[in-house]
């Protein structure tokens, strides 16, 4: 058993009664699981995970839980106006992002002859802007224009451009180019050109990624109130505060409804379009 | 009138796609050009609307020397001249009568092009020049639902929706069955016969070349090495322009 264990990781040289020899080759996998195991333990080191807290501390989520559920309606018309904003800010935002991402999108495709400086340059900037978290951009936008959702509206409409744009140009890159030439030999400029032979071809692709992108801004634009930048995020902030527990529970009820809500409804929309 | 002289094309890894090519095309000529695949045609084609540029020698259409078009006067020279693939090159994802439309969106505002708004005129003239080819009755199909053969008729249409002077066409029957090609072929003779519209057109089938053409070249590693009547070719010159004699087999039909 111990051998056998053993010769998981050393090869063995297997002699057979006709007198060859077979060396075993080595397996790669028992060292990658070591590894991988040896990197977990390494990092709940770094992390100061304390499973011991866990256990002692763990059951009071249950108790908030209880706490929570069943929730104080009447909370209701006091949070509304938050919920409303934080799907409006969430919409808005989606749309004029991708609105805008769309024609930039187009303009750093290598597949145009756009002057190379243009679209690296671009790129650049854009993959830069890629790196920083929506939380980021609320943060600089906070102090820019003050609390309020036309913060959290500015965070979002720019973080969905970077997304927009960096997902368009991919597929963009991928279209077949035949009809775009054939456009352009009859004299079109370039806009036109890429309106009328590239557009049909990605807008199924790019009205998915606007869907997309909502879905996703829905949930982050819960949490940006907690920077100031309007929403849900403030009350959640506030009661959670507070400890009023009974109000936080309709809090993460309507959160949780909207969700799942949109994700239903962009999943519809998304089928609805695939043959677009 | 179409004018090369002395044009060589060198592309940026060496090859030459045209050398020292001298040519004269006049209005309303039926010509065919022949030659190996890689032996310059397309080069020769594209470059009449600059769609490839010249590295050498002038060409002239119409009195205008095509190397120093640049911008809107390229685009606006490039409306006269129809263009027509292989590959059909239509948009797929869009109505036959969008797609002849699209030859219009070069005359149009960017406004227009952008919310479709297509002139009356503009969508008469699309639905006629789809007529002219036969396929009227297919314009509000998507594009993608119809035959090969079908669909290098819309892209036919959709050059005369451009009320092109000239028509370059580029293997417009090589990815059809031998009955779509003449079809097609008959189309574009008809075309120019009836409108005077000049037609170039790059070739694979010598005896379609022979049969529907006024006028053949010969171009072989870019140069013309045949320019005549296409009456007056013979197995040598064939010979000469494909490096070998050609077998019977390798024509579409019995020969002549």
């Amino acid at each position: 058993m111990f051998d056998d264990l053993l010769h998981v990781f050393v090869p063995r040289t297997y002699k057979l009664p006709n007198g060859k020899v077979v060396k075993e080759k080595v397996n790669k996998t028992p060292y990658l699981v070591i590894l991988v195991i040896l990197m977990i333990i390494g990092c709940c080191r770094i992390a100061k995970v304390d499973f011991g807290l866990l256990i002692k501390r763990g059951h009071f989520f249950f108790d908030m839980l209880s706490k929570m559920f069943p929730c104080n309606w009447e909370y209701w018309p006091l949070m509304k106006k938050a919920m409303l904003d934080t799907i409006i800010m969430s919409l808005l935002g989606s749309v004029v992002g991708c609105l805008i991402g769309l024609p930039v999108s187009f303009y750093i495709s290598t597949n145009f002859k756009i002057p190379k400086w243009i679209t690296v340059s671009s790129r650049v900037f854009l993959t830069l802007f890629r790196t920083l978290p929506i939380m980021v951009f609320a943060c600089f936008f906070q102090l820019l224009f003050g609390m309020g959702t036309f913060t959290g509206t500015m965070a979002i409409t720019v973080f969905t451009f970077t997304i927009c744009t960096k997902m368009m140009y991919e597929y963009i890159e991928t279209v077949d180019m035949g009809a775009y030439e054939a456009i352009q030999s009859t004299g079109a400029s370039r806009p036109k050109c890429i309106w009328t032979a590239i557009w049909p071809q990605v807008k199924g692709y790019y009205f998915s990624t606007v869907l997309l992108t909502l879905e996703s801004n829905v949930k982050s634009a819960s949490i940006l109130g907690y920077v100031g930048a309007g929403g849900i995020g403030i009350v959640l902030d506030s009661q959670l505060s507070l400890r009023k527990y009974a109000n936080l529970g309709l809090v993460v009820l309507v959160m949780t409804v909207t969700v799942v809500a949109l994700e239903f409804l962009a999943r519809y929309g998304r089928r609805k379009l695939s043959d677009v | 009138m179409i004018k090369f002289e002395h044009v060589s094309k060198v592309y940026g890894n060496g090859t030459r796609g045209l050398d020292d090519v001298n040519l004269e095309i006049q209005d309303g000529e039926f010509v065919a050009i022949i030659g190996l695949s890689g032996a310059g045609k397309s080069t020769l084609i594209r470059t009449i609307n600059k769609m490839i540029d010249v590295t050498d020698g002038s060409l002239t259409v119409d009195g205008v020397d095509v190397s120093t078009l640049k911008g809107g006067a390229l685009r606006k020279f490039r409306r006269k001249i129809g263009m027509v693939f292989q590959s059909f090159n239509l948009v797929t994802k869009i109505s036959v009568i969008n797609n002849v439309l699209t030859a219009r969106a070069a005359e149009m505002s960017f406004l227009r092009v952008l919310f479709g708004l297509y002139k009356k005129a503009d969508k008469i003239k699309a639905l006629e020049a789809l007529d002219k080819v036969g396929i009227l009755d297919k314009a509000y199909i998507r594009a993608d639902q119809l035959s090969g053969g079908q669909q290098q008729r819309v892209a036919l249409a959709r050059t005369l929706a451009q009320d092109p002077e000239v028509i370059l066409a580029d293997e417009p029957v090589a990815a059809l069955d031998p009955v779509m090609a003449e079809a097609v072929m008959n189309d574009f003779k008809r075309i120019n016969k009836e409108l005077g519209i000049t037609v170039l057109i790059n070739i694979h089938h010598v005896d379609l070349a022979l049969q529907y053409a006024d006028r053949v070249l010969g171009i072989r590693a870019g140069k013309i090495v045949y320019d005549g009547p296409a009456s007056e070719i013979t197995e040598e010159t064939l010979q000469q322009i494909y490096g070998r004699k050609l077998t019977d087999d390798e024509f579409m039909k019995e020969k002549k």
